[in-house]
């Protein structure tokens, strides 16, 4: 974009890079440092030593798990639908859908309570699951509809005449050709569902087995007393996780999202 | 058309996650069959605490095994509802008498208690029990819960060990001592009353009542209980008192945007505070590895405990009235209305609250004062940093506990604490508005009950 | 198509018909009790509740500066990644890294950040803004002292979670774990810029900045759009970190809907009642809000919003 002449500019520039991110690297480093202060790396040591402590990654790994599939399902057909079928009111239900993108968690809360109870799902990795995935189909499905609006209808057109029924068409045109969308679900779910912190706080509760990984940090504050550099510690713990996943698949979800956001 | 392409989809992928879910639950469940499983929630006490209970009474009681699991005070209430709503509560849960964890909140959820504790303890049960403890856990006419201990604030802790060394009494008799001790401290760049109102916590309240004591004894609960209002000259007077404090850097400047935990606690336990305003459930630092601990917990490599000592509160009004200890039952131990294990739970509940062995174990974590009377914690084993003089000077605060002048939270309803704290705020962040307005606001928002 | 339109509209609306019918109950209504419905006595409280229209103000407020930061900074951002510096990978992974984390876990930090005692009073420190009195009261440097009360800027200290300053340290907290996402759009559709039009306006001599004004920032247009509404949709929500951080106080004055209604249900006896009430105006809000931001970016555009960002 910015033209940039000569090894002396291009080092100007990377400069100015430079001091623009500080800000985002500053909480890090606080976060670093506060979690090394007071007992040093036993910090660390004590929160892995800490009973289930393999229970809170696998949780959410679950629920995560879970979601993205559930998420990735509905979302590709669905988009399908409202991008290359013709439906009647389709735009009613487009609308509709994306109403709900609007919903703030905090009204779901008494809600999802009183359902979760009547319907079983209570204290069950699915109170938290079925809301999640519920919660994110609306974004995904604008991302998908735009990136299939970019297949030509040529294509479909093309496959139609050789036969191939609507299922077919989804099936061997549709699903191969968004794969780099799926990768950008993959990552905006997981991301979503790794830092959930109030659904599963009230529908899941602390019991054993059943916290995730944003609650890790409250192992270490107690009635009277926070571990703030415990609590810094799960804090660098639960987000390797996460960075790990982005770093790797950094490459696939730029190309998902620019695939998605423009053709 | 695409429905029938979905059946078999969502089947396989349920399919999927149920065989994966299976997998995962695999925590054992050797539970024999003849031993019943008492699952207890609480915000109160801390996790290692609430174990090392657990494991007392286990000893005692080998056919019941208790579960224990703590909740932040914030998300006691939040993880409650929604657990008893959908009938998946724990067992048994502790009830304060009032605030956010109070029987307001909890009470509809515990089982009357009354009669099962005149069962077991007799008709005169009441009276084993603390002053009034039992009646601050009543809600609609029900015993709710059995007081598991008693709490009493109104003093201040200090860091002897920081007074020793900048030359300060140990004794401030007027709050022109106190100011004067804090330009000592403020000079040595130490913060002198650390304190935290950033968070809707009770203890800004504590310290208000405190000053209010001064002033006018009775005004305080009266105006908690509606005969009076905060829309009065004394509630005034505490906001201005509050202001002349951070004025006269009695409090730090932060007063308004730390908490009391972690940040003011921490403060003080990693010795960069003189005072702090606590209540009776401060001794437990006092103790040489739970202050080597909280030390940590603050961010002191290689920690060197100090000497805490209680400090009776200076007279701030200078009327020759400084207030004394007042407090009431910290919380009481309910059974849910809905358990399916009553008689476990009973065991339980009762063994806590009401037998020798129980509160002895309770009153050793040196937490809470003794529910049941005639308890006292075993000083002489609790490995205190400085035994000689912390003995006599606790024993004396616990003896002053069990008298108590007055409630601490009993009346007050959760939107009244929220008022209150409120008001504390802005008298000590709005410098633009006047105490006057900030009283009447506060009095406008408060809400009163007699439970 | 169906089951995903069913599925999540179908838990939403059935989320917010209860709601809806709780919020006709008494304010004070808890699921202990036993059913009865009133009437509207739970919306004539809100309006006439003060925290209510602070809540709403303070949105207002969070929406239109947290915006505009996102904004001008992921286009600069972008625009950089896209020259000719050196690592930009690693510039990207800083910027994006923020984005991933929970402001759960993000909280506490930023608690640390903007303590008086912390790393950004230390800068400003060294930097001669702000001087450290005896007792370790911060205070502005003797020239800012002057010049602060002459702005309007006299209530504001070098101590950040206090009323004048919250809102905005809650601001700078969604900022840093939003501007990741943005960046990304913007890089994204910057990609999509035709590079003879660029190579034009340099060869007439345009700089940089012309460049950036002229060319790259009319092309990010739908980009910018489709930020208002997530942001703006975001903006209504958000809950996470003035609960976390500031616990929407002091005296409020960071308080949003988000936190106002779950102090309601939780923090405050439980008025089940009352807290659905806020509950159906915020979705209402919400609704209308987006309903309306998307009416006006499609008069330019003729489909349904274009791309992205996180919600």
């Amino acid at each position: 974009m910015f033209e940039i002449r000569g090894r002396l500019h291009r080092l100007g520039m990377t400069v100015i890079t430079a001091v623009l991110v500080i800000p985002f690297l500053l909480p890090m480093y606080t976060m670093a440092r506060g979690s090394l202060q007071g007992a040093g790396w036993a910090n660390y040591r004590a929160v892995i030593a800490l009973p289930g402590f393999v229970t809170y990654f696998r949780n959410s790994a679950m629920i995560a798990v879970a979601t993205i599939c559930i998420v990735y399902v509905l979302t590709m057909m669905a988009s399908y639908g409202f991008s290359k079928l013709r439906i009647r009111h389709k735009e009613i239900y487009f609308w509709a859908l994306m109403g709900a993108l609007t919903m703030p968690e905090v009204v779901l809360l008494i809600p999802l309570v009183s359902m979760a109870a009547k319907t079983g799902a209570a204290g069950t990795v699915w109170a938290v699951i079925i809301p999640l995935a519920a919660l994110q189909i609306p974004f995904t499905v604008l991302l998908t509809r735009n990136y299939i609006d970019g297949i030509p209808d040529s294509i479909l057109e093309a496959a139609r005449i050789d036969g191939a029924g609507t299922i077919r068409q989804f099936w061997s045109i549709i699903l191969p050709l968004t794969k780099p969308m799926a990768v950008a679900i993959i990552v905006l779910v997981l991301i979503n569902c790794w830092n959930a912190y109030l659904l599963p706080l009230v529908l899941l509760g602390q019991e054993e087995g059943l916290m995730v990984v944003t609650q890790l940090p409250n192992s270490f504050k107690s009635m009277y007393n926070d571990d703030q550099t415990k609590i810094l510690a799960c804090a660098v713990l639960a987000a390797i996780p996460e960075v790990a996943a982005y770093v790797g698949l950094q490459k696939h979800f730029e190309r998902g999202m620019t695939a998605g956001a423009l053709k | 058309m695409k429905k029938n392409r979905t059946v078999p989809f969502v089947a396989a992928i349920t399919v999927g996650m149920a065989t994966m879910l299976g997998c995962a639950e695999d925590t054992p469940k050797d539970d024999a069959a003849d031993q019943a499983t008492v699952v207890w929630w609480g915000y109160a006490p801390d996790t290692s605490v609430g174990e090392l209970w657990a494991a007392e009474f286990m000893k005692d009681h080998p056919d019941i095994k208790v579960e224990y699991t703590n909740y932040e005070n914030v998300d006691y209430a939040p993880a409650m509802e929604a657990a008893m709503q959908s009938g998946r509560g724990p067992d048994v849960f502790p009830v304060a008498t009032g605030g956010v964890t109070g029987r307001e909140l909890l009470g509809p959820y515990g089982m009357d208690l009354a009669s099962i504790a005149e069962e077991e303890l007799g008709p005169l049960w009441k009276d084993q029990f603390g002053p009034g403890y039992v009646d601050q856990l009543t809600y609609d006419g029900a015993i709710v819960a059995l007081p598991v201990g008693g709490v009493a604030t109104g003093f201040f802790w200090i860091n002897k060990d920081l007074f020793d060394t900048h030359g300060v009494s140990t004794e401030l008799a007027t709050y022109d001592d106190l100011k004067a001790a804090c330009e000592t401290f403020g000079a040595a760049g130490v913060t002198c009353l650390t304190m935290g109102v950033a968070s809707l916590d009770c203890f800004i309240i504590d310290l208000m009542h405190t000053i209010s004591q001064s002033y006018d004894h009775d005004y305080f609960l009266e105006a908690v209980l509606g005969e009076r209002s905060f829309d009065d000259p004394t509630f005034v007077a505490i906001l201005d008192k509050l202001r002349e404090m951070l004025a006269d850097g009695v409090f730090a400047q932060n007063v308004v945007s730390i908490k009391q935990y972690p940040e003011a606690n921490n403060e003080f336990l990693s010795g960069q505070a003189a005072m702090v305003h606590m209540g009776t459930w401060y001794a437990q630092y006092a103790k040489r590895d739970g202050m080597i601990a909280s030390m940590e917990a603050a961010g002191v490599s290689n920690p060197t405990p100090f000497t805490m000592m209680p400090m009776a509160s200076p007279d701030f009004a200078g009327d020759g009235h400084p207030a004394k200890p007042f407090g009431d039952v910290d919380y009481g131990m309910a059974i849910n209305k809905d358990t399916k294990n009553l008689e476990a739970a009973k065991t339980f509940v009762l063994w806590l609250t009401s037998t020798k062995t129980g509160q002895q174990t309770v009153v050793n974590a040196i937490d809470l004062l003794p529910a049941l009377t005639g308890v006292q914690p075993e000083w002489d084993n609790l490995g205190l940093v400085d035994p000689e003089i912390q003995i006599p000077a606790f024993t004396e605060l616990f003896d002053e506990g069990a008298n108590p002048d007055g409630w601490r939270l009993m009346a007050i309803t959760s939107e009244t604490n929220n008022a209150l704290v409120v008001a504390a705020q802005r008298a000590l962040s709005e410098p633009g508005a006047s105490t006057a307005e900030i009283a009447k606001q506060a009095e406008s928002e408060v809400f009163r009950t007699d439970f | 198509m169906l089951p995903a339109v069913l599925f999540s509209t179908g838990l939403v609306y059935a989320c917010v018909g209860y709601v809806g019918y709780v919020s006709l109950m008494p304010p004070r209504w808890r699921p202990v009790y036993p059913p009865a419905v009133e009437g509207f006595d739970s919306y004539a409280q809100a309006l006439d509740d003060r925290l209510f229209w602070t809540s709403i103000w303070h949105t207002a407020l969070f929406f239109l500066v947290s915006y505009a930061l996102i904004v001008i900074l992921g286009i600069v951002l972008a625009a950089l990644m896209h020259s000719r510096i050196y690592l930009p990978t690693i510039f990207k992974v800083i910027i994006f890294v923020p984005s991933v984390i929970a402001p759960a876990i993000m909280a506490p930090v930023h608690r640390q950040v903007f303590a008086a005692d912390g790393p950004i009073n230390w800068f400003l420190e060294r930097l001669g803004l702000i001087a450290v009195e005896a007792n370790g009261t911060r205070v502005w440097a003797g020239w800012l002292q002057g010049l602060l009360p002459k702005i309007g800027l006299g209530d504001v200290t070098p101590n950040w979670i206090q009323p004048t300053t919250s809102l905005w340290v809650v601001v700078a907290a969604q900022v840093f774990s939003s501007v990741g996402i943005a960046f990304i759009l913007f890089f994204a559709s910057m990609g999509q810029i035709d590079r003879e039009t660029l190579e034009a306006a340099k060869i007439d001599g345009a700089g940089n900045i012309r460049v950036l004004w002229s060319i790259i920032v009319p092309a990010t247009r739908p980009t910018i759009a489709t930020l208002a509404i997530l942001h703006g949709i975001t903006s209504l929500k958000l809950f996470d970190y003035p609960y976390l951080i500031t616990s929407g106080g002091p005296a409020h004055s960071s308080e949003f809907l988000g936190t106002l209604i779950y102090n309601v249900l939780f923090g405050t006896s439980s008025r089940y009642g009352y807290a659905s009430a806020l509950s159906v105006m915020l979705f209402v809000l919400a609704l209308g809000t987006s309903v309306l931001m998307s009416l006006s970016t499609r008069e330019r555009r003729p489909r349904a919003p274009k791309a992205a960002g996180r919600v």
